[in-house]
């Protein structure tokens, strides 16, 4: 019993945390900032807007992650009008960057989204909404595409009293679908500072909270995140091929 | 004064302290962390459910320096109190971010752990 616990602990300690979405100006300070929190991966999103900033924000990307110990991931935040708009989007920038984040909110776009395998994780459905904006047929799909829902924590920190329980009600509601249907999620911190960066452990207790197994609520920073930077990475290095054949 | 014996180990609940950092650029007061934790997690779990989490920040544990403290809570409900911490984005009028540095089962060594304090009682010479 004991020796299995030790093991489970080692597991535990050994873990890679991610936060895949933190939208700061500053990505030097909030890099610095993860690697304080225990961060092993970081993803300061840079929402798009045109080629020329993208290119600017992957120089800048590529010029700091020479020598850090923290593994820096390239997102690429879409902000759409209509379902047309966002996959525009996602055509220009698909190869470039490692992680795709299609903000959700409006239903349309988070069916869109659910539909489409280039997208890796849909922001915050509930966003804004007066429900959790997505039902058994979205969550469905996006388990069948292999689409990640991602809960913000820094839409509970705009938030207080009677819409952030609304808000948490959602979470709660949309973690239930995805649970039933096997779609995976994570929770991300959204900063816009870095005094809007949590640890993981603390990102890890929202789903805890929630009702949630405690080792699933902690393969939400760890694990899921993990594993969608290492799969896309070997995509765009064209190790894996259409159909899901590895190259080794 | 007459006051209530110790209950003995097996009677008295269990507790975890968790260990915890504010970042922040100005100084903060201890007042006003009080204040921020007490309506957070008031605000978020009501005040039943905090009855339940037996939540206590400790005084004598607060390091203005460091900014670093330790919470005392009920074992079940460790999550509970990071999440309510996480939830805390201005302490007073500064700006904060409160992060956890870890969980312990006695103050000792939480103390010893997190805040690197050192344990003189078999100190020799």
């Amino acid at each position: 019993m004991f020796i299995r616990f030790k093991y489970k602990l080692k597991d535990r300690m050994d873990m890679n945390f991610y936060d895949l979405y933190v939208p700061v100006d500053d990505i030097e300070e909030a890099v610095e900032t993860a690697m304080k929190m225990n961060f092993s991966g970081i993803g300061p999103a840079h929402r798009y807007d045109n080629k020329k900033m993208l290119n600017k924000y992957l120089e800048e990307m590529d010029n700091l992650g020479g020598d850090l110990d923290i593994d820096l991931v390239r997102c690429c935040e879409i902000k759409a009008d209509n379902p047309r708009d966002m996959k525009n989007k996602i055509g220009k920038t698909r190869q470039k960057v490692d992680v795709i984040l299609v903000k959700g909110g409006n239903f349309d776009i988070n069916t869109a989204a659910t539909r489409d395998r280039r997208v890796d994780i849909l922001l915050h459905p509930e966003h804004r909404r007066k429900d959790t904006g997505m039902d058994h047929k979205t969550a469905k799909m996006a388990a069948e595409k292999n689409v990640t829902i991602g809960f913000v924590m820094h839409d509970l920190h705009q938030t207080y009293g009677k819409v952030r329980s609304h808000v948490i009600n959602h979470i709660r509601k949309s973690i239930e679908l995805c649970e039933k249907y096997g779609v995976q999620f994570i929770v991300v911190s959204g900063a816009r500072d870095i005094y809007g960066m949590r640890g993981p452990r603390e990102l890890a207790s929202l789903p805890k909270v929630l009702g949630v197994d405690p080792s699933k609520a902690m393969d939400t920073v760890s694990t899921v995140p993990h594993k969608i930077v290492k799969n896309n990475r070997k995509k765009l290095g064209g190790r894996i091929k259409k159909g899901g054949v590895e190259r080794l | 004064m007459s006051r209530p014996e110790t209950l003995p180990s097996s009677l008295r609940k269990k507790k975890r302290y968790i260990a915890f950092e504010i970042l922040s650029e100005e100084d903060i007061d201890f007042g006003d962390l009080i204040n921020a934790l007490w309506s957070s997690i008031l605000d978020l779990f009501g005040e039943v459910n905090t009855g339940e989490i037996d939540f206590w920040l400790v005084k004598d544990a607060w390091r203005k320096k460091t900014k670093r403290g330790l919470i005392k809570c009920s074992h079940r409900h460790v999550s509970e109190v990071r999440l309510a911490m996480a939830l805390i984005n201005r302490i007073g009028e500064s700006e904060v971010s409160i992060r956890s540095l870890g969980v312990s089962g006695t103050m000792k060594s939480a103390k010893k752990k997190y805040f690197g304090e050192k344990d003189l009682s078999n100190f020799e010479n």
